[in-house]
């Protein structure tokens, strides 16, 4: 009989942006990762977010998945210790592909690439003490079909629960993107080319899933409209409740998605147009929410141009909003074009939070578009706190599930936590 | 988006970008005053691997292994058309590139971006 392995995977912790919600979201990456791990792997899954790392803990491999840009320091870090100890430790996910030379010098192993039907090889050569430097798997794409599902039996839920309720579940339907979008790596990490799921494979997955609200992390689910009206039909069925990003702007695409559950999306505002007014209008039409995610810093923006994008967001109702500096991650366009012109100031990934300016915008100073960034936040937020913008949009799923009969009431165990640590109450309003 | 195939380039190069991910840009090779220029266009959604400026250096040593010319005689130029896309802001733009060649590795990038002059006279041969 194969003797088991023990394999502790690592998501490090990293700083949120200063105006962001606090809510912990379970990652997705390191139990999709998990799933593809050979049968004689036990894994136990620490998300530095929610808990403390016990360095003490037993196992014979660490595995760090990192996400963000903002992961990879502390994550070379946590590796650091493990290695003292003589444990081998192996990187994945998306920022070990993105600062992937750098990451070597802190690794025993990092793998590049998507996972599936490749665990085998990395463990057995960790089993014969024949770990490679590099597991090179760029460009070379798993059959799609073999994705998942994501080993969410790993989460400790109650850590991803805030009073008694519970935070989304993050799932996806497809890999890869055809667009090309300017601050964007997906094309680098997951190709060019559309890849979805088979549906059944979709679905299954879907409905395994012991949460009713969702958040479908697809780059965008605006890539093919027959596959996205079909995917919405197959969904319609299992009542979920999800978010997403950019969903195809079609009336019949939008209105099969409000019947599939859509719960709110994440739009792009580049600009003060009608289009993007109306766009936000057919949303609500629909009766689905809008988060509109808002760039500051592009070379096409000036100070008064900025200003008036954000004085737009308060007249176009959209139910949330999140700011971010332009950040030149590096396999992007803005990467490209600011390094050619000796732009970046700044390359301490610790840094790049999306919510810091590393780099000489065109049009004003750095201090200036530092001002701005909080401007936005203090500006939208101003008159409707972000918790009761949140809880609007709560309420309004949640009469939605109490409609379909699929509304659950909150943990009531859980009302004094809130991602695991007790809820300080505090009297008044403050 | 189509970048315009006659005005950029003559032909698509493929190439190893970083990780040996597949990749492809436009090439066009040009002889002025003899030293031969090499004109590498990014392609963008038509590049399915590491763009024109990541890939750097370890694209010239691929174009000028494959086209028999010596890395330290040739003038290297970046084309970064513009995208046409709804966020893109940057007019099309040339840039000279030079390398540091430590035993055979051509790293630590230099650009130079050529004025709407040097365009003309270098690529479009029109002074």
């Amino acid at each position: 009989m194969a003797k088991r392995i023990r394999m502790k995977i690592i998501y490090p912790r990293w700083e949120k942006l200063k105006g962001q919600t606090t809510f912990n979201l379970p990652p997705h990456g390191p139990v999709v990762f998990a799933a593809a791990l050979p049968e004689r792997v036990d894994v136990s899954f620490t998300d530095e977010n929610v808990e403390t790392i016990d360095f003490d803990e037993g196992c014979d491999l660490v595995a760090i998945s990192m996400m963000l840009s903002t992961q990879v320091k502390r994550g070379w870090a946590i590796a650091a210790k493990y290695r003292k100890k003589g444990i081998k430790v192996i990187f994945g996910g998306i920022s070990a592909m993105l600062h992937a030379e750098e990451t070597i010098e802190h690794a025993d192993a990092v793998f590049l690439g998507e996972a599936e039907g490749r665990m085998e090889e990395l463990i057995s050569d960790w089993e014969k003490g024949k770990l490679k430097k590099v597991y090179n798997y760029m460009g070379q794409y798993p059959p799609i079909e073999t994705v998942g599902p994501a080993r969410r039996d790993l989460y400790k839920r109650e850590l991803y629960n805030h009073k008694g309720v519970q935070m989304v579940d993050l799932f996806h339907a497809s890999r890869g993107c055809r667009f090309n979008c300017y601050p964007c790596a997906v094309a680098y990490l997951g190709g060019r080319v559309f890849r979805p799921r088979p549906f059944d494979k979709v679905i299954e997955e879907m409905a395994q899933i012991d949460n009713n609200r969702l958040f479908i992390v697809d780059n965008s689910l605006a890539q093919d409209k027959e596959w996205e009206m079909q995917l919405f039909k197959e969904i319609i069925p299992l009542k979920k409740k999800w978010i997403s990003h950019t969903i195809e702007d079609d009336p019949k695409i939008l209105d099969l998605a409000a019947q599939a559950g859509a719960w709110y999306v994440y739009q792009a505002v580049f600009d003060t147009s009608d289009y993007i007014k109306e766009r936000i209008k057919r949303y609500h039409d629909y009766g689905i929410g809008v988060e509109g995610t808002v760039l500051l810093g592009l070379d096409n923006q000036s100070e008064d141009d900025m200003r008036r994008l954000i004085d737009f967001l308060l007249e176009i109702d959209l139910d949330l909003a999140e700011f971010t500096i332009l950040t030149p991650f590096p396999h992007t366009k803005a990467y490209d074009d600011l390094m050619r012109k000796g732009r970046i100031t700044d390359y301490n990934w610790d840094h790049y939070n999306a919510g810091q300016v590393v780099y000489k915008p065109a049009q004003v100073t750095p201090e200036k578009l530092q001002e701005l960034y909080e401007y936005a936040w203090d500006s939208f937020y101003k008159d409707e706190s972000q918790e009761l913008k949140m809880t609007k949009l709560f309420t309004r799923v949640m009469k939605r599930e109490m409609e379909d009969g699929t509304w659950k009431p909150r943990d009531r165990n859980l009302m004094h936590k809130s991602f695991g640590k007790e809820v300080v109450r505090t009297l008044g309003n403050n | 988006m189509e970048i315009q195939r006659d005005k950029h380039f003559d032909e698509i190069f493929e190439f190893k970008g970083k990780w040996e991910v597949p990749s492809k840009c436009g090439l066009r090779i040009l002889n002025r005053r003899g030293i031969p220029i090499v004109i590498a266009t990014e392609l963008y959604q038509h590049n399915p691997g590491s763009s024109v400026t990541y890939a750097g250096g370890l694209l010239l040593q691929q174009i000028c292994e494959a086209k028999g010319l010596n890395v330290d005689n040739v003038m290297y130029i970046e084309c970064n058309p513009d995208t046409k896309s709804r966020l893109s802001f940057y007019q099309e733009e040339y840039f000279h590139v030079t390398f540091e060649n430590k035993d055979g590795k051509l790293s630590n990038p230099t650009y130079k971006k050529l004025t709407d002059d040097q365009i003309r006279d270098l690529i479009f041969n029109e002074k």
